[in-house]
């Protein structure tokens, strides 16, 4: 049973309030999607307010056959590959190169969110590995990366990522362990380089 | 179990969905060959450092800002609905359709009641400057009461729809006639309009006697005629029109009093029309008047003119006769027209005129 169901109900009634709990329960994981798939942080945030609002637009059309989660995450997931493309298109009429590390508009490299327990040093390493892997995993191809990111980074099973994705299970298990084997080459160069 | 065959386990393995059958041959695989220890050793390092990637936190602006964007959408999505329905909104359009709406009602009521006002009709300035030309060039035949009596006749001498007979003048035709024959008399063309034609065109609807609907434009007074072809008129008209259009003195006098009597003159079957030489017409004008009451003669008018006075009714063919030698009684009686042909039951017009014998 999904239990966001009884609020998406209400919503479907108009009581638009009802949002607000949709909204804060899943923000957190649709953004780390969002970021996952796209790489950049504040694009990531664009989309995944843009998934939400898609979401509300078409909310009477959810007929409960998947549950709200993997309905809103396929919204994030479409939109966050459209953005890819955009921004592909927009780097390739720019010229740069694709393994560039991300910048925002400012200039600056784009930096998780730093972790209170670690040295100063061991966080400066462990930005970079952090940049490192989500670079190799920018470098995937968008079926790679989709379901590495739903598989290793967010959990999903693969009946629920068939679902996300609509594609077969089978399907999600023979594109993931590409994808593992596609990052894993990617890390070693990246790392054999560094080391 | 090679090498090519391990590595695609090696995932499955990682992750511990294979079969234990499978599970053995990898661990026997992995423990006899370096290359595939190595490869599964990084595939375990990058599995471990995908997982090991921090989750990102949404800022904190972050639900606040998605349901301002959902509640603006909401209110886009009202504003369309508020548009259409809201009253503010639909007040001008309302306001501009119920105007359109009081203006086609207002020209629809006034075209229903068009009738009713052209009996209301009070002769313009126009037409009394007419009546007035009129009465300067025969001073002694007109007097200034003329008009008023012409106008008196116009309201109360709309026909009764029985005796329309032959009464079916166009409107176009009757007020484009009435235009020019004002136009010749040096009225303005604007004020030209007599409400006779219009009002006959009306009635000439419902005409009572359809037996005889082609014959109105061949009834048209002469008063309305063009001098121009007197001819023609003379062979159109019927013979009460020409009882009283034949005689020029009458009939410019009529018309000057009012077209509306000679229109109503002409559309009578039948007519008498004399003259009644007495010594005091206005005595004799009262005596006529009660002699004709008692015959029941109906629509009984009176016209006071310098040197006559004039009395014209609707009479019962069968009294016309024993009005006719009544009236000897009062004086000398000169018939100008006498139509003893009336069929028992119709009526027809008489006019007498009490002037000094000559």
């Amino acid at each position: 049973m999904d239990e966001d169901l009884e609020f998406v109900t209400l919503c479907q009634r108009g009581d638009i309030d009802a949002f607000r709990p949709l909204v804060e329960k899943h923000q957190r994981k649709m953004l780390n999607i969002a970021y996952r798939m796209i790489g950049d942080y504040e694009t990531a945030c664009e989309v995944v307010q843009d998934a939400f609002l898609s979401a509300y637009k078409a909310i009477r059309k959810f007929r409960g056959e998947a549950t709200f989660s993997t309905w809103l995450c396929r919204i994030v997931i479409n939109l966050s590959k459209n953005r890819m493309k955009q921004r592909k298109a927009r780097l390739e009429r720019e010229g740069v190169s694709l393994d560039a590390p991300i910048e925002t508009e400012d200039g600056q490299v784009l930096h998780d969110p730093p972790a209170q327990e670690l040295s100063v040093l061991e966080q400066m390493e462990r930005k970079e590995v952090q940049t490192a892997v989500q670079g190799c995993i920018n470098a995937l191809d968008d079926d790679y990366r989709e379901v590495l990111v739903l598989r290793d980074i967010q959990g999903f099973s693969y009946d629920e990522i068939g679902e996300i994705l609509k594609i077969p299970a089978g399907t999600v298990k023979s594109r993931l362990f590409r994808a593992r084997d596609a990052l894993k080459d990617g890390l070693k160069k990246v790392f054999g380089e560094r080391s | 179990m090679k090498c090519r065959d391990t590595e695609k386990k090696l995932s499955p393995y990682l992750e511990g969905i294979v079969s234990p059958g499978e599970q053995e041959l990898v661990e026997n695989h992995l423990s006899s060959c370096p290359l595939c220890r190595t490869a599964f050793e990084e595939l375990k390092r990058t599995n471990a450092l995908v997982k090991g990637l921090e989750q990102v936190e949404t800022p904190p602006w972050f639900t606040q800002r998605i349901m301002s964007r959902v509640r603006a959408e909401q209110e886009s999505k009202k504003s369309i609905i508020q548009r259409l329905f809201y009253p503010l909104h639909i007040k001008v359009p309302i306001e501009a359709f119920a105007t359109v709406l009081i203006a086609v009602a207002a020209v629809y009521l006034f075209k229903a009641s068009e009738p009713e006002m052209n009996r209301l009709h009070i002769p313009t300035v126009a037409e009394q400057a007419v009546s007035k030309d009129e009465a300067s060039k025969q001073p002694t035949e007109t007097k200034g009461d003329t008009t008023i009596a012409g106008g008196k006749v116009a309201l109360e001498g709309v026909p009764k729809p029985q005796k329309q007979k032959g009464v079916t003048r166009d409107k176009d035709q009757g007020e484009k006639e009435a235009k020019e024959e004002l136009k010749q008399r040096g009225a303005p063309p604007s004020t030209a309009k007599t409400p006779l034609p219009s009002v006959l065109a009306r009635k000439k609807e419902v005409p009572k006697e359809p037996s005889r609907p082609s014959e109105p434009s061949s009834q048209q007074p002469q008063a309305y005629r063009q001098p121009a072809a007197p001819a023609e008129a003379d062979q159109e008209i019927d013979p009460a029109a020409k009882a009283f259009g034949r005689g020029e003195k009458v009939d410019r006098r009529v018309f000057s009093a009012g077209p509306q009597i000679t229109a109503l003159a002409a559309r009578k079957p039948g007519a008498l029309d004399v003259t009644l030489y007495t010594r005091d017409a206005k005595a004799a004008r009262s005596d006529v008047e009660n002699l004709l009451g008692q015959l029941g003669a109906q629509n009984i008018k009176k016209e006071s003119l310098q040197a006559a006075e004039i009395i014209t009714a609707e009479l019962q063919a069968e009294k016309m006769q024993e009005l006719f030698e009544k009236l000897k009684v009062f004086g000398e009686v000169k018939e100008k027209e006498l139509f003893p042909e009336l069929s028992k039951g119709t009526i027809g017009m008489v006019r007498i005129e009490m002037t000094s014998p000559p």
